[in-house]
């Protein structure tokens, strides 16, 4: 066991091997990157409550220290000041990261084996990652491009936004805010995404293969996809659609409240592939 | 991350990969992306006209490989690339400095996500006003279901893909893995081939 005590900007060489990286901080900016190199810690601010970093049987930890308590929210808000730290971490790409910080913002790039990311109030963003990912938030938005393996995004009042997105499983849940996936939806894919009072639009591969059900309450539905069964005959809006595209082997469920939903077709562009 | 490359610095790298072999347009696109942590993904947009500038150049030629254009760099993309070697160094410095700096390299990718996010929205919301004013007359875009049994069969052929992805994912495959898997699959074939004829 290696532990540190940081209470002022500092770089922090990990010469165990992680497997693991497991960060819990009060306030601040959280970043974490993966790459071929070993791990590294480089704090760059700290508040007046140090840090405590330590490796231990292959899991990097990184924690602002203090009693459980609750409600969270209260505290980061009388604790903002004293705790608000910016801390980026370097890890190899194939450690799972657990990643927690109350008030601010956390960047993930280029993890290979999933990673939990959670913020209460502030925005996650998240380029190149793989595995099990989730992001959650309950307010701000989450900004996710090139995330492949299988995604769960869910805020309370914020934005989600998917570009580039090779994930076969992406569930998004938002309760105010808008959801914008742009998705080279595999076969078998499994989409949901759910909003109460955003809008919702989802591009998809044109030869997909999947089973829709668009629905929405007091919005619109836009389908670039003809042949999917819709009732014409309601004069204000076109409510509820289903139908399957291609082969129909995945699922794609997407439902707004009071938002509109718009389902836009990508053209398969055939010319760069593996 | 697109300010290491300015000034037809990007054109030099390129060369300087085609130097270490002849590759294909998307081999070299992953090799940026690895180089660049992930960060950098130049798309196909980018790398091909530099990749056909550099060829009516004279200082790489292509030669068609399975269908895929294979670029090879010429004795005049060597003499180029020595010429300004003193130019490539101060370009690898660039990129190491780039990528070592954590918080730095954390910005980069905040904006860069950012940019395609905005970019991403934007497009989308042209493409929705354009697809409502199509209204639901646009056409099928694909295939009307073909008869049972072809179906079926492509329904296994689609799960038996589904599988393989799920079996690859997340799984750090080696040269021999690699080999493995490709007898396995000529092994599958010839079967398939026998069977089906």
């Amino acid at each position: 066991m290696t532990r540190w005590t940081v209470d002022g900007p500092q770089r922090l060489p990990i010469d165990e091997p992680v497997t693991r990286l497991d960060v819990n901080m009060i306030s601040g900016r959280l970043n974490v990157v993966g790459g071929d190199g070993p791990a590294r810690v480089e704090v760059t601010r700290v508040g007046r409550k140090p840090l405590t970093v330590g490796v231990e049987g292959g899991v990097l930890s990184v924690r602002h220290e203090r009693k459980p308590r609750w409600p969270d929210f209260m505290w980061w808000w009388f604790g903002r000041n004293r705790y608000g730290a910016d801390v980026s971490i370097a890890v190899p790409r194939s450690t799972i990261a657990d990643l927690r910080v109350i008030d601010g913002s956390i960047v993930a790039s280029d993890l290979r084996a999933g990673a939990e990311v959670s913020v209460t109030s502030g925005r996650i963003t998240l380029l190149g990652l793989d595995g099990r990912v989730s992001a959650k938030l309950i307010s701000g938005p989450v900004e996710a491009v090139g995330v492949n393996g299988d995604l769960t995004m869910e805020t309370i009042s914020g934005e989600l936004t998917l570009a580039d997105s090779t994930a076969a499983r992406v569930h998004g849940t938002t309760v105010s805010g808008a959801i914008t996936c742009d998705l080279d939806n595999p076969a078998g894919s499994d989409i949901r995404l759910s909003t109460t009072s955003g809008q919702i639009t989802v591009r998809i591969r044109e030869d997909s293969d999947l089973s829709v059900h668009l629905h929405t309450t007091s919005g619109r539905i836009t389908s670039a996809f003809a042949g999917l069964t819709v009732d014409r005959s309601v004069p204000w809006g076109l409510k509820d659609i289903r139908g399957q595209l291609g082969l129909g082997t995945g699922r794609l469920y997407v439902t707004s409240t009071s938002g509109s939903v718009s389902l836009l077709a990508r053209p398969v562009d055939d010319e760069v592939g593996p | 991350m697109t300010a290491v490359f300015s000034h037809g610095r990007l054109r030099l790298y390129l060369l300087k990969l085609l130097a270490e072999g002849p590759k294909h347009g998307y081999e070299l696109i992953r090799l940026l992306e690895n180089r660049f942590l992930g960060l950098y993904a130049p798309s196909a947009g980018t790398i091909y006209p530099r990749l056909q500038r550099l060829e009516a150049e004279g200082l790489v030629t292509h030669a068609a490989a399975g269908g895929r254009k294979v670029y090879e760099i010429t004795e005049a993309g060597r003499a180029e690339l020595r010429a300004r070697s003193a130019e490539l160094a101060e370009l690898e410095s660039d990129i190491r400095a780039s990528v070592e700096d954590l918080a730095g390299l954390a910005n980069e990718i905040q904006q860069e996500v950012r940019g395609s996010v905005r970019d991403l929205k934007r497009e989308l919301r042209e493409a929705t006003k354009e697809t409502s004013r199509g209204g639901f007359t646009a056409r099928p875009r694909w295939e009307a279901p073909a008869a049972p049994a072809a179906d079926l069969l492509e329904r296994q052929l689609v799960e038996f893909t589904t599988e393989l992805r799920r079996l690859f994912r997340g799984v750090t495959v080696d040269e021999t893995a690699v080999q493995a898997v490709r007898h396995a699959f000529d092994t599958a074939l010839t079967e398939l081939r026998r069977v089906l004829r």
